[in-house]
């Protein structure tokens, strides 16, 4: 004998119109896989910017006047990109009041038709001495040993394994490590000890298809750490006060960069949601004030019996419930194994920096959701089941009739 | 002998627009326990309401009602509710029974809200009793009009209530099926339940001990038209031809048997 309970009653109820139980949960799924989708994408850039700026390890970023926005692309996407300034500068910012460590990087592209890869790439040679953005890495990751000069450290999304051997205007390098993806351009990037990209730009004049012309005393751009406690903001306006032909980028900046740029499709992405939540909320308070419609009857039967208005209530909140619930979980479902396969096509689409949550914020996310769904549900279905419950029940026959 | 429910100028009022309709007119009534009482009138006469208001499903515009003694309106909805799941049973003039659940589980269900587990045995014999054990997994659209109403008189029975409210509990049954249902009724009652059936078939009161009619709005002791019907049952207490307005005489008439008349 099975149980007859408040639950069996309500399933019995879901199961009693497939079409119309399938239209309510399509509603919520959509409603809900939209929602999760729009939230890891948000929440996608800022775990990249996160994750990539604390990579980079840099406070400020000094780069040659007029290429700010080619240095935060290049950061940001991976976007190859030279420009060169004077290696005095280092000197120059390592002399600014706050700046604790100054690190010079070098920034080459490469050939299309370079032998690993297919496309252009972006090349940073760095100073081991200095460096805050490997060195680290170095530390945890390869027992604290130092890069020879033909090795190099990739990026996530370059298709390199250690061990393998790529040649770079006529120079061979062999992969040492891989870093850990952080969706910004650092994944698209190839970090070559600066010992090394010396050898490779002397080296490109007799063994490249075209010669590298980096000077010596040149270099692109100078990360700067500055000392705990100073406002990174005063540091960069020092620079740019006392140096001539620089400007200085902040990690600040760099984000809010980012965030300018997808203001307006967060805007829109904010209305296409709320309307879908307001549709698929006004499509759950119409059906169920139709179900309460349609079953005063069955409803005043069940008061005779001696059910309470609370259970009435809770029988229809629950039907709402259970509505909500299914539409919740496979929106979600669906979302999230779209968004966890298609990743790399999500982030070339996006053009944006992108790293997916970790499994915990993911799951923390998909509990939130699926709890905002149930909410709504509820809260929809809350007037009808209210009005029903409190409806005496002779009443609810007649007006069934 | 104490009356089961007490109904005192009882009345029931609906608006239509400015126009006053008065469903239930003022009607006082003593019923013993163990009464088989029988209502019968028109279309529209108020014998519905007033089974309605005796069942507490709609609250009376104005008058007192009570059951053992207890003031249904100063009971809350929980007590409410629980006094209609343990005390009264109810059969409807209308297909009364929940789709989504099979024959088992709609005679059962009133269990759930008298908070007792009905025995599968209980069920059983109940389908039986109503020539049913047979269509226990089928569902109600699977039933003819009749079958369901048979399942609806079972369902009322199955808490054992001490009082039975029947509107029009024969309507889709034939002849025989009709009879089967009655001779129950007159058994359960011959138990010690107290049934209160109301019907436009005069010829039901045949088994009643106390037979009534309506007319817009108020009880009236048996009338002329089914006198002879009456005179010729036994065990029926009617006196014929016989008008007394019983809710208009304000007294409690009905509390007294026919003899006492």
């Amino acid at each position: 004998m099975n149980r007859l309970n408040l639950p069996y009653i309500i399933l019995q109820n879901v199961k009693r119109k497939p079409y119309r139980t399938a239209a309510i949960a399509l509603c919520v799924m959509i409603a809900t896989g939209t929602l999760f989708a729009a939230t890891v994408a948000m929440r996608g850039i800022q775990n990249s910017l996160q994750v990539g700026l604390e990579r980079l390890g840099a406070d400020v970023i000094v780069v040659p006047r007029g290429q700010q926005i080619t240095a935060q692309e290049a950061f940001i996407s991976g976007q190859p990109t030279t420009f060169y300034m004077d290696r005095q500068i280092e000197n120059q910012v390592a002399a600014i009041p706050g700046v604790r460590r100054a690190s010079p990087q070098v920034f080459v592209q490469t050939l299309t038709n370079a032998k690993c890869c297919v496309g252009e790439f972006f090349l940073i040679g760095f100073d081991p001495r200095n460096d805050f953005t490997i060195s680290p890495w170095l530390t945890t990751h390869l027992n604290n040993r130092d890069l020879k000069p033909n090795e190099i450290i990739v990026g996530d999304r370059i298709l390199l394994e250690p061990g393998d051997t790529v040649m770079f205007y006529g120079s061979f390098f062999t992969v040492a490590g891989i870093l850990e993806p952080t969706g910004m351009g650092i994944d698209r990037t190839v970090f070559v000890p600066n010992e090394g990209l010396r050898q490779m730009i002397a080296a490109s004049h007799v063994r490249a298809e075209k010669a590298l012309t980096i000077a010596p005393n040149q270099i692109s751009a100078v990360l700067i750490k500055v000392t705990p406690g100073t406002n990174p903001n005063e540091v960069a306006e020092q620079i740019e006060m006392k140096l001539d032909g620089v400007q200085a980028i902040t990690a600040t900046q760099m984000i809010l960069a980012v965030s300018k740029q997808f203001a307006g499709l967060l805007n829109i992405i904010v209305v296409v949601i709320a309307a879908l939540w307001l549709m698929a909320f006004i499509t759950i308070a119409l059906v169920f004030t139709l179900i309460v419609n349609e079953r005063q009857r069955e409803i005043a039967l069940l008061r005779a019996m001696g059910a309470r208005q609370r259970f009435v209530f809770r029988l229809i909140v629950g039907e709402a419930l259970v509505l909500t619930a299914l539409g919740g979980a496979i929106g979600l479902l669906v979302s999230a194994i779209v968004l966890f396969n298609f990743q790399n096509l999500f982030e070339d689409r996006l053009h944006a920096p992108f790293l997916l949550p970790t499994a915990p914020e993911a799951i923390f996310v998909i509990l939130i959701l699926f709890g905002v769904a149930l909410a709504s549900g509820a809260l929809a279905s809350l007037q009808p089941a209210l009005r029903i419950s409190r409806l005496e029940p002779y009443e609810a026959i007649r007006q069934g009739e | 002998m104490d009356s089961q429910i007490t109904l005192r100028a009882l009345s029931k009022f609906y608006k239509q627009g400015d126009e006053k309709i008065i469903a239930v007119d003022n009607v006082t009534l003593d019923v013993r326990a163990g009464d088989f009482i029988v209502i019968t009138g028109r279309s529209g006469a108020g014998k519905t309401t007033l089974l309605s208001l005796i069942g507490r499903l709609a609250e009376p515009s104005a008058g007192t009602l009570a059951i053992d003694g207890v003031d249904l309106q100063s009971l809350d909805d929980a007590a409410l509710s629980a006094l209609r799941a343990r005390k009264l049973g109810f059969v409807f003039q209308f297909a009364s029974l929940i789709p989504t659940l099979n024959v088992f589980d709609n005679i059962r269900l009133p269990g759930l809200f008298a908070d007792k587990l009905v025995d599968e045995s209980r069920v059983t014999d109940l389908a039986r009793m109503v020539g049913l054990g047979d269509k226990l997994n089928n569902r109600p659209a699977q039933l003819s009009g009749g079958q369901r109403r048979r399942v609806a008189i079972a369902r009322a029975l199955v808490n054992r209530p001490a009082i039975l409210l029947a509107d029009e509990p024969t309507g889709d049954l034939d002849v025989d099926t009709e009879k089967e249902m009655l001779d129950l009724l007159q058994s359960l009652n011959t138990q010690g339940m107290t049934i209160i059936l109301v019907t436009h078939n005069p010829n039901l009161i045949a088994y009643c001990n106390r037979a009534f009619r309506m007319e817009r709005g108020r009880l009236i002791e048996n009338a002329p038209v089914i006198a002879s019907v009456l005179s010729a049952v036994e065990g029926c207490e009617a006196i014929p031809n016989r008008h007394t307005e019983i809710a208009s005489s304000r007294k409690p008439l009905l509390a007294m048997t026919f003899e006492n008349l």
